[in-house]
């Protein structure tokens, strides 16, 4: 369900993080899942409460706001081919990231189970690495499914 | 009974990965009577922090609460969470 929209982006060139958020975002809105004001949930809340993660084999980011502007909830992946900039959420140390997972979510404890298998997988050093070089959707639903995120 | 505030940007998404983590390790060191767990964005709590016996977060603190506030983002990258259970262990005063 939580890729159901397809907003699966790979080998992305992006300029700066608010390029790539507002890539997604975008990408979200344009699949229904999100409302207009999602878009500037996000960019902001990323300024005042940054969401990049250092994971053990790369930096991350899992960009998110307010439920209020989620209508259906949806995870969006933007592959990167550089690196981008983002802050650590918590410590606010320099985080490169490669991947982009941005939570369109609405209800905490329904997604407690999703959001702990991702930590999980950020741990899981082979499939990160798969998820860096995979090219197709198919693939990439194939690696959730494998980290039971679906 | 001591309160546990967890707190992120949005009080819905690490927040609650973290609350979880927290009741998992409560109950398995035997102290989830002692303790009663609450959830909130930062933005709600940070004039409140001390309403509560601790408060975890998952986001950046304003300077003049952080060192009331334990950082939470252990938890959820895996690496050095012992430091994270020491430090609630200490301020609960658990045993």
């Amino acid at each position: 369900m939580y890729f159901e929209k397809d907003v699966i982006l790979f080998d992305q060139s992006m300029t700066d993080q608010t390029t790539a958020l507002t890539t997604l975002a975008d990408a979200l809105q344009k699949a229904g899942v999100v409302k207009p004001s999602f878009k500037e949930g996000i960019l902001s809340r990323e300024k005042q409460f940054p969401t990049g993660l250092l994971a053990p084999s790369m930096g991350v980011a899992i960009p998110h706001t307010d439920a209020v502007h989620v209508i259906k909830p949806q995870i969006g992946f933007l592959q990167l081919r550089e690196p981008v900039h983002f802050n650590q959420m918590g410590d606010n140390a320099d985080v490169s990231a490669k991947l982009i997972f941005m939570l369109a979510l609405n209800d905490p404890d329904l997604q407690l189970a999703m959001l702990q298998r991702l930590m999980g997988l950020f741990q899981n050093d082979d499939l990160m690495k798969q998820l860096t070089t995979i090219s197709t959707t198919a693939d990439f639903k194939d690696i959730m499914k494998q980290a039971e995120i679906d | 009974m001591k309160t546990l505030m967890v707190v992120c940007g949005s009080g819905v998404a690490t927040s609650t990965v973290v609350t979880g983590k927290i009741k998992n390790w409560l109950a398995d060191e035997g102290f989830d009577g002692q303790v009663k767990m609450l959830q909130s964005k930062i933005s709600d709590e940070v004039n409140h922090i001390d309403d509560y016996d601790a408060v975890v977060s998952t986001t950046l603190v304003p300077d003049n609460v952080k060192d009331k506030v334990i950082n939470g983002v252990p938890l959820l990258t895996g690496m050095n969470t012992q430091a994270v259970y020491d430090q609630i262990t200490e301020k609960l005063e658990l045993k």
